[in-house]
C-alpha cells in the first residue's frame, strides 16, 4: 500500500533541509575566503551573494519546527532525495553568477555534474576561471563524494535521530564500518585527508620539477589529488591530465583514483592489522580480474585496431590509466575526446564502456554497478547452476568473503539484481532518447552510461550547447546514478502519491469534512 | 591525540587551499604597469621568428640532438592551413602531419618538454591544445593566461599530429613559427555594487532569521 506524505513530515524533512543549506551557505566562506585572499573582489562578491540567499532560505526553513524532531525511515528517503535537489540548485548559484555558464541550467548541470562526481564539465572559458569559482568546484566533488547528509551527520546533525542509518543507507552508502555511522563518517573523511596531502606532496614535487612554480605546482597539485581520490575528475585547465606530459602525474593519479575505488571498510580493516582481507575481499579480486580483461581487450584494439601510433609501452601507459579512470568512475583523460572515440577505434570505445558501466567498489566514491553486485550475481548464477544438478533435498549454500566470509541468501542476490537492472535500464533510456535527438548509436551509449555510473567521461556528446531535454536527462542519470535509484524512485513515487490528483481530491474533502 | 590530529588536519588543508593562490598576483605585478612601461621590459621578437622557409633552416642548424624538426620547403610554407583549435580538438585527419596557422593565447604554465623544447597550452575560444614551443620562444611568453590576465597571443604556425610518436602519442602542435601579436595585460573585471549590496543584505537576513529562530525555539522548548 502507498501511503502518503502528511504535511507534517514535509515540516519535519524542510526543518532538516533547512540547517543542511546553512551548512552549505558557511561553506562557501571557505572560496569566499580564497577569493579576498587572491584580491578576485568580483567572485568575493559571487560568494557573498550565494552565502547570502542560500543561509537564508535555510534558516527560513528551520522555522518549519522550533523543536529539532527525529526521523523515521520515510522522512529519512524524502530528506535524501530533497536534499541533493536543494544541494544542486543552491550550489549553482555561485558557477552561475561566475559568468562561465551561458544559463542557469547549464550551472545547475556542472553543480550536479561536481556533488555526484560525475566530472563532466559544460564550463566556458575554463583557463580564465577564478582560483575561488575552481575551489568551490573542488569542494563541491568533495562534499558529494563523501556525500552531504554524512557531512551533516559528522557536525552533529541527526545524531539524536532514529533515521541515520536509512539516511546513510539512502545516500548509496552500503557499509558501516564501526559500530557507530558517525564514527563511520568521520573516518571516511580522516582517509579522505590522508590521501590528499601524500597526494598533493608527491605532485607538488612532480609539478615543480614540470617547471611550474611552487605555488602552481602547490595548487594543481592538491586540486587533482583530491579530485582523483572523491573520483570526481574536473582539473584546473581543460584538456584533463594530458595537460602535464608527465609520467608521474598519471602514475601518482592512478594510485589515487584505485584507492578512492576501494570500499572505505577495508582502509578499516587493513589499518586494524588486517592484510589479508585485501587480498580474500571479493570485491577485490572481482575489480583485479574486470581491469585486467578490460585492459587486454583494449592494449589488443589499440595496437591493432587504432590509428593511434607508439610503442607497446607508450599504448599500455594510455591503456591502462584509461581503464583506471573509467573503472573508478574519475573520468581523467590522457587522450584527447576525439582521440578514443575517433583515432582509437570502436573497440577501445567498447572497452572503456565496459569499464565505466561495471564501476568500483560498494562504500567507495566512485560509480558504476560496483564490483560487489558483479560477483554477487555471478554467485547466484552460479548457485542456481549448482541446484538444478543437486538432488531435490540438498540445501545449496553459496560463501562469498566480504569483511569475513558471508553466505549469499536470496535477498542479497535479488537486491544486487535489482540495482544492475535499474542501472542497465538507464544506460538504455539515456541511449534511445539521445540516438533519437540524432546521435550516433555508439557515442550516445557511451555518453549515458558515463552519466549513469558517474564516470564522466564523453565521446562529444555532452556539450554547453546540448539541447535541453538532454540534460535534464543527463542530470536525472547522473543523480540516479549516485544515489543507486532507490531515493530517487522512492522521492518521485513519494510525491506522485501525495501530490497527485486523486489524493488531491480527496486531501480537500476530508478537510471541507471536518470543518462541518 | 585524535582531536589534535584532525584539528592540524584541517588547519594544514586550508592552508593548502589558501597559500598556492597567494604568490600568483605578484607574479604578474609587471601588467600593472602602462603598455609603454611594459614594452621597454621585454626584449624584442628575435628577427628569425617571423620570415620565411631562412627561419626553418636556421632552427634546423640549432636543432637539439635526437629531435626531428619537420622540413620545411617553400612549396611546404604555402600549403599552410589556417585552422581553429576546435578543428585541430577534433583530430581531424585532413590536417594530421600538415601545417597548421592559428592565433591564440596562453594560458596556464610553460611546462618542461623534450631537450630544446617547452610544453605551452594555446587557447583560442574554441578549443585548445598543448604545443610543443622551442626554448627561444618561449621566453617571449611573458603573460600567461589565467583570471584576471590576458595572457599573450601569439600567431603560431607548426606542424599537427594527430598522434605524435615521439610523445607518448600525444596529440600536439610542433611549433616552428611564432609571432607575437600581443604581450597580454592585466583585465580588470568591473565590481559590481549591487552584488555586494544584495550579498550583504542576503547575510544580514539570514542572521536575523537565526536569531529570531532561536529566541522562538527556545521559548517553546521552555
Amino acid at each position: 500500500m502507498w501511503t502518503r506524505y502528511q504535511l507534517e513530515d514535509f515540516r519535519i524533512v524542510g526543518h532538516f533541509l533547512g540547517v543542511i543549506l546553512i551548512l552549505l551557505g558557511a561553506a562557501m566562506g571557505i572560496p569566499l575566503f580564497v577569493a579576498l585572499i587572491n584580491r578576485e573582489w568580483q567572485p568575493a562578491c559571487d560568494f557573498l551573494l550565494s552565502m547570502g540567499i542560500t543561509m537564508s532560505v535555510g534558516s527560513a526553513m528551520l522555522l518549519l519546527k522550533l523543536k529539532t524532531p527525529s526521523l523515521n525511515g520515510r522522512q529519512a528517503i524524502l530528506l535524501t532525495g530533497l536534499t541533493w535537489v536543494f544541494i544542486s540548485f543552491f550550489g549553482a548559484i555561485p558557477f552561475y553568477l561566475s559568468g562561465h555558464h551561458a544559463s542557469f541550467i547549464n550551472a545547475f548541470f556542472e553543480s550536479v555534474s561536481a556533488y555526484t562526481t560525475t566530472g563532466v564539465s559544460i564550463l566556458q572559458d575554463p583557463h580564465h576561471l577564478a582560483y575561488s569559482h575552481n575551489i568551490w568546484r573542488l569542494m563541491s566533488m568533495i562534499i558529494g563524494a563523501q556525500g552531504i547528509i554524512a557531512f551533516a551527520m559528522t557536525v552533529g546533525i541527526f545524531s539524536r535521530s532514529s533515521g541515520a542509518g536509512s539516511l546513510y543507507k539512502a545516500e548509496g552508502k552500503s557499509d558501516s564500518v564501526l559500530p557507530n555511522i558517525i564514527a563511520t563518517v568521520r573516518f571516511s573523511i580522516i582517509i579522505t585527508c590522508a590521501f590528499v596531502l601524500l597526494g598533493t606532496f608527491v605532485l607538488t614535487i612532480a609539478g615543480f620539477f614540470q617547471g611550474m612554480s611552487v605555488s602552481r605546482s602547490l595548487y594543481h597539485a592538491f586540486y587533482l589529488s583530491g579530485s582523483a581520490f572523491s573520483t570526481g575528475g574536473f582539473t584546473p585547465m581543460a584538456n584533463s591530465v594530458i595537460y602535464y606530459h608527465s609520467v608521474i602525474f598519471e602514475s601518482t593519479l592512478m594510485i589515487l583514483m584505485i584507492s578512492g575505488a576501494m570500499n572505505f571498510s577495508l582502509f578499516f580493516t587493513m589499518w586494524g592489522g588486517n592484510f589479508k582481507e585485501f587480498f580474500k575481499n571479493i570485491e577485490v579480486k572481482t575489480l583485479a580480474i574486470w581491469a585486467i580483461i578490460v585492459v587486454v581487450i583494449m592494449g589488443t584494439a589499440l595496437a591493432h585496431d587504432s590509428a593511434l601510433g607508439g610503442s607497446v609501452f607508450t599504448l599500455m601507459r594510455r591503456g591502462v590509466f584509461t581503464v583506471i579512470s573509467s573503472i573508478s568512475g574519475t573520468g581523467f583523460q590522457t587522450l584527447y575526446t576525439a582521440q578514443f572515440a575517433i583515432a582509437a577505434g570502436p573497440a577501445v570505445m567498447f572497452a572503456i564502456v565496459l569499464a565505466m558501466g561495471f564501476g568500483g567498489s560498494t562504500g567507495s566514491t566512485s560509480g558504476g554497478i560496483k564490483a560487489l553486485r558483479i560477483a554477487l550475481i555471478v554467485k547466484s548464477v552460479i548457485a542456481d547452476v549448482k541446484r538444478a544438478l543437486s538432488p531435490d533435498r540438498a540445501a545449496v549454500r553459496v560463501k562469498y568473503h566480504h569483511m569475513g566470509v558471508r553466505v549469499l541468501d536470496s535477498q542479497t542476490a535479488s537486491s544486487a539484481m535489482t540495482v544492475f537492472l535499474l542501472y542497465v535500464i538507464t544506460y538504455l533510456i539515456g541511449t534511445m532518447i539521445y540516438v533519437s535527438l540524432g546521435y550516433a548509436p555508439m557515442n550516445a551509449a557511451f555518453d549515458s552510461i558515463a552519466a549513469t555510473s558517474n564516470a564522466g567521461m564523453s565521446s562529444g556528446v555532452i556539450s554547453a550547447d546540448m539541447p535541453m531535454l538532454m540534460k535534464v536527462v543527463f542530470i536525472l542519470q547522473m543523480w540516479g546514478g549516485r544515489l543507486e535509484f532507490i531515493a530517487l524512485l522512492a522521492l518521485f513515487a513519494g510525491l506522485f502519491v501525495t501530490f497527485r490528483p486523486q489524493a488531491l481530491k480527496e486531501k480537500f474533502k476530508e478537510m471541507r469534512e471536518s470543518h462541518e | 591525540m585524535n582531536r589534535v590530529l584532525k584539528a592540524s588536519l584541517t588547519i594544514v588543508l586550508a592552508l593548502l587551499v589558501c597559500l598556492p593562490t597567494v604568490a600568483v598576483p605578484s607574479a604578474y605585478a609587471h601588467l600593472e604597469l602602462p603598455k609603454e612601461e611594459q614594452e621597454k621590459l621585454y626584449p624584442k621578437f628575435p628577427e628569425h621568428a617571423v620570415g620565411t622557409t631562412d627561419a626553418a633552416k636556421k632552427l634546423e642548424a640549432q636543432k637539439p640532438k635526437g629531435l626531428v624538426i619537420p622540413e620545411v620547403s617553400r612549396e611546404v610554407t604555402s600549403n599552410v592551413f589556417e585552422v581553429s583549435l576546435s578543428e585541430l580538438e577534433g583530430a581531424s585527419a585532413r590536417y594530421d602531419e600538415k601545417l597548421v596557422q592559428f592565433e591564440a593565447e596562453a594560458v596556464g604554465d610553460i611546462i618542461e618538454g623534450p631537450k630544446g623544447y617547452k610544453w605551452v597550452l594555446f587557447d583560442d575560444g574554441t578549443g585548445s591544445i598543448s604545443c610543443l614551443v622551442p626554448d627561444d620562444y618561449t621566453r617571449y611568453i611573458t603573460s600567461l593566461g589565467r583570471y584576471g590576465i590576458q595572457g599573450s597571443v601569439l600567431r603560431v604556425t607548426g606542424v599537427y599530429k594527430v598522434s605524435d610518436d615521439d610523445q607518448a602519442g600525444e596529440m600536439d602542435v610542433r611549433v616552428y613559427k611564432a609571432e607575437l601579436l600581443d604581450s597580454g595585460e592585466a583585465i580588470q573585471e568591473p565590481l559590481e555594487p549591487t552584488r555586494l549590496y544584495a550579498g550583504l543584505g542576503f547575510v544580514l537576513l539570514a542572521l536575523l532569521l537565526l536569531a529570531f529562530y532561536k529566541t522562538v525555539s527556545k521559548k517553546a522548548g521552555s
